[in-house]
């Protein structure tokens, strides 16, 4: 009986104290998946606490395994990493807030991916990649095509969410400039008047619009007898002649035409001919280009000139006039 | 009025005064005996340590059997109680949840509450029914047969010989009993939730490793230790002081699971205060 009180006490402590030790390990260890370290740092005030889990590109893939709190404002966290995950190279780590009790994740951000465009032709097994494109301002960096970060490497650290301080602060300036204009207001519509102008100036332009309806209604009336009037000349237009006149413009264009495709081959003409008389061909040509011809002509002028003098100096010389 | 209090002095005084003094003088017998009592179980505590140190030989052969009746004989009992206090807990919790929050807080709020409270102070006080009131039964019916005298005479340290095997059983067996307590409870609050809630086990598994650090197990340990050694102490004393008869022993019996229940609360609290900073 004692023998089998040692047997049954010496199970129940092994296995009780099994049962601790591996429970223990089992939840500080986060299970039984082999992990490997990766680093970040953080700005302080960022409520990390250990087991905290951490996400990339929104999957779990490890937890929080130590925060260290850095003197010079930092927090170094040290993350346990899934042993068959790998961070792409380019990733950047924030800190971001997870449900509505304000907890708070390590949310890795990948690299771009860059998608090949539909129909394009896969390269072939060892080529040499395309490079990336440049990325653009504000996004992730490109993926490098199986770079990976190493175990133990310090994950660059992104920007971040704001934070509820910062919105809080926005919000309260946004607030104190409602209140800065809403004082203003009150200052100008209220104290100092303005809101008895407005009402005056609402007053105004009531009767002003009064006014112009009564001018509107007058012109309105004015404008139907207008119309009324253009209606009956339309309407006393006789459409035969209308349409003869429209068949007569028609006509007397079709002539215009002709006689516009006649003056331009009488222009081409013309031209052709005057080009022949400048370059000096035909007669017309020759007498105009010809210094000769007018040389000649003023002596034979000069001649005449001096002939006509004489004859009237000496008439009778040349006239002779001789009855008998 | 008696003779005896006709015979006092302030039977002469005014009806007020006599009753402050009344009142006063009651109030001092009521200290004093408190502190007498508190005096006697630390000297029986003494006692029992110089036991403990001195006749190893006397106590070591009979702790085997104690550390069954303490450790394995409640497993049954605390492993039920634990089950269905996680499941209750955990299923409770889901439906404390408001929309949005995450589901893995059920398992972050089972696991807290099991592994810092529920599960150290719930099986102590269980442990107080079954094993404290055992002992004070035990011990208690030995004192009102004789037996302890008969020990005396035999030249046996009755304490070395009932108490301490029964304290040495206590402070190892029922932290053990205490991680069987709670694992038990985490997982009938994993199974609880995952089959008849939409919490998924991997939401249950995220939540569990949420903020642990080891240090809680070991709160929760030290915790179960000193409950454990409460609770064969004032077994032992209560048996040990056993007043003649059945009756005698049935109401050392009560007060044993009463003084037990309320020490092992003060416990928890004074526990609470000095060590729970460290669990952040």
């Amino acid at each position: 009986m004692k023998r089998k009180d040692e047997v049954i006490v010496g199970i129940f402590v092994t296995f009780a104290v099994t049962v601790g030790i591996v429970g223990t390990l089992y939840l500080a260890r986060r299970g039984w998946t082999k992990s490997y370290p990766m680093y970040a740092r953080f700005d302080w005030g960022q409520n990390l606490k250990v087991g905290q889990p951490v996400y990339l590109a929104g999957v779990q893939v490890g937890y929080v395994q130590n925060v260290d709190l850095n003197q010079n404002g930092y927090l170094d966290v040290k993350m346990a990493i899934e042993r068959e995950r790998k961070v792409p190279e380019g990733s950047t780590v924030t800190v971001v807030s997870e449900g509505l009790f304000g907890d708070k994740s390590v949310a890795i951000k990948p690299c771009r991916r860059v998608e090949a465009p539909l129909g394009a032709v896969e390269p072939a097994a060892g080529a040499k990649p395309a490079p990336p494109a440049p990325a653009e301002a504000g996004a992730a960096p490109v993926c490098r095509p199986g770079a990976f970060l190493a175990d133990n490497d310090t994950i660059p650290t992104g920007r971040s969410a704001p934070t509820m301080d910062e919105i809080l602060y926005s919000v309260d300036s946004v607030s104190k400039a409602l209140n800065d204009v809403s004082k203003t207001a009150r200052l100008e519509f209220v104290q100092n008047g303005g809101l008895a102008e407005l009402r005056r100036t609402i007053t105004s332009t009531n009767k002003l619009v009064t006014e112009l309806s009564g001018v509107a209604e007058v012109q309105s009336k004015a404008l139907s007898g207008t119309l009324a009037s253009l209606k009956r000349s339309l309407d006393a237009i006789d459409s035969a002649s209308l349409d003869s006149t429209v068949h007569n413009l028609k006509a007397a264009t079709r002539n215009l035409t002709t006689l516009t495709q006649n003056l331009d081959s009488t222009a081409k003409r013309v031209n052709s001919i005057l080009a022949k008389v400048d370059s000096g061909q035909g007669t017309v040509g020759l007498m105009m280009n010809d210094p000769g011809v007018y040389n000649n002509l003023r002596s034979l002028l000069l001649r005449l000139d001096s002939l006509t003098a004489d004859i009237k100096a000496n008439p009778k010389k040349y006239i002779n006039v001789k009855v008998f | 009025m008696s003779p005896t209090r006709t015979e006092r002095p302030t039977s002469a005084f005014p009806v007020h005064q006599r009753a402050g003094i009344v009142f006063f003088r009651q109030m001092s017998r009521w200290f004093t005996g408190l502190f007498g009592q508190i005096g006697l179980r630390v000297m029986f505590a003494i006692e029992m340590v110089h036991g403990l140190f001195a006749e190893p030989g006397t106590w070591l052969p009979l702790t085997i059997k104690q550390m069954k009746n303490v450790g394995v004989d409640s497993i049954p009992l605390a492993g039920t109680v634990a089950a269905f206090i996680g499941a209750v807990t955990a299923y409770q919790t889901v439906f404390q949840l408001f929309p949005g929050a995450q589901l893995s807080a059920v398992a972050w709020i089972v696991r807290q509450s099991i592994v810092l409270e529920l599960g150290p102070l719930i099986t102590a006080l269980v442990l107080a029914g079954r094993v404290g009131a055992r002992m004070t039964a035990e011990i208690g019916t030995m004192r009102v047969t004789e037996q302890i005298d008969a020990l005396e005479t035999l030249a046996y340290d009755p304490v070395a010989y009932l108490v301490v095997p029964r304290f040495v059983a206590g402070i190892t067996m029922v932290p053990l009993v205490t991680i069987i307590a709670i694992a038990t409870g985490i997982t009938a609050g994993g199974l609880m939730v995952v089959a008849f809630t939409h919490v998924t086990a991997s939401d249950f598994q995220t939540g569990l490793h949420l903020t642990f650090i080891p240090f809680q197990v070991y709160y929760a340990l030290i915790k179960a230790t000193l409950f454990g050694g409460a609770i064969a102490l004032i077994g032992s004393y209560e048996g040990y002081t056993a007043e003649a008869g059945a009756e005698g022993v049935g109401s050392s019996t009560a007060r044993t699971v009463v003084i037990s229940s309320v020490v092992i609360l003060l416990l928890d609290a004074l526990t609470a205060l000095y060590l729970a900073p460290q669990l952040k």
